[in-house]
């Protein structure tokens, strides 16, 4: 999942695009959050993530999570698209198109 | 280890069921009510103990650079529905028997043929009885295990039901199947059906909350905002990202 997700965001990072996370681990203690940024290094995750537990309620409760990895396809206007497509290739395929009608809403 | 661990388990749960026998003052047969707490609780112990177990058992395999077998994740179910069936056989034809074969639906992993034959049971045997809408909420977690039979089972409650809080409570369970497969014009439909059947309270706070889900959060609704902070303690929102497309990715590395 990680190796895959950085490979969208190098591919697309001159274009519309951002990858975001709600992260779940536990950050709160000192020792917790050197575990993640060690982590972090190490699996070379880039992008920004939100602490699900620094808002109240959580925002998996607020989004209704049940499973992880759980993922919302949110257009250029904020609108959902997709939810939980997990195949690669299909994932690819799904960005791709509304990378491409950002684009266009761009432009005009 | 964790056959010990069990053994363990079933041994402390004696003392209740020479209990639960003896509170019984009629008969030859356990008090259902008694019973059924006695294998809820027993499996609940079993259980804990098996992520005990497995969290141990990925520790260790980590430590040693090996993989974790596929068989330690198998969470100990068998014998707990193995039991569940004989109880409800014993109490066959009898609505006693419906929360035994709810308890199969709930909590089988693999025992396939038990869940199976628990739908059959429950669609021959109690399908018009009111005790079926304690377990409708099951139904749809065994769609997979049990085919088209409990899908057909469930219909035909939430239409068809005489009593209405029991087709409330199956409409409902059918909104969030359907809710959770993108189907949210259906979900709704059968939300506002349950607005019309029931005044019971618990049962409205559970369609409002369908709701949320079935409209808030579904695909071509507008994204709730975030207003949160990032991993270093710096505030940001969704909307900051309006003009890009965002691939929300709830995850964590555990």
């Amino acid at each position: 999942m990680i190796p895959h997700e950085r490979s969208l965001v190098d591919k697309w990072k001159d274009r519309p695009f951002a990858l975001l996370g709600v992260n779940s681990d536990n950050t709160s203690t000192d020792k917790g959050m050197t575990l993640y940024k060690e982590k972090q290094k190490e699996m070379g995750v880039t992008w920004r993530s939100f602490r699900n537990e620094g808002s109240d309620p959580q925002i998996s409760d607020d989004w209704r999570v049940r499973g992880w990895p759980t993922l919302y396809y949110i257009d250029h206007d904020g609108v959902i698209k997709h939810k939980n497509v997990r195949n690669g290739a299909k994932m690819e395929q799904v960005l791709e198109e509304m990378i491409a009608a950002a684009e266009a809403a761009a432009k005009k | 280890m964790l056959r010990h661990a069990l053994a363990a388990v079933l041994l402390f749960s004696i003392p209740t069921a020479v209990i639960a026998q003896s509170d019984a003052s009629t008969g030859t047969q356990q008090d259902p009510q008694a019973a059924y707490q006695k294998l809820a609780k027993s499996f609940a112990k079993a259980m804990s103990v098996w992520q005990d177990e497995l969290q141990a058992t990925i520790k260790k395999a980590q430590e040693a650079g090996e993989r974790v077998p596929r068989s330690a994740y198998a969470p100990p179910t068998k014998e707990f529905v193995g039991t569940a069936q004989e109880l409800a056989q014993e109490h066959a034809g009898k609505d006693t028997a419906v929360p035994f074969l709810g308890f199969i639906l709930k909590n089988a992993s693999r025992e396939r043929n038990a869940v199976k034959w628990a739908v059959k049971t429950l669609a021959s045997d109690h399908a018009e009885s009111k005790a079926i809408g304690d377990i409708v909420d099951y139904l749809p977690k065994v769609a997979r295990m049990a085919g088209r039979s409990s899908k057909s089972l469930l219909n035909d409650i939430a239409d068809n039901h005489s009593d209405n809080t029991v087709r409330a409570k199956a409409l409902l369970a059918r909104a969030r199947q359907s809710a959770a497969n993108d189907k949210s014009v259906a979900a709704v439909a059968d939300l506002e059906q349950v607005k019309k059947l029931t005044t019971d309270q618990d049962l409205l706070d559970e369609v409002k909350e369908a709701l949320v889900e079935t409209q808030k959060l579904a695909v071509g609704s507008v994204a709730p905002e975030i207003d949160g902070v990032d991993i270093d303690g710096v505030k940001f929102k969704l909307s900051d990202y309006r003009g890009k497309v965002v691939l929300l990715d709830f995850w964590g590395f555990w």
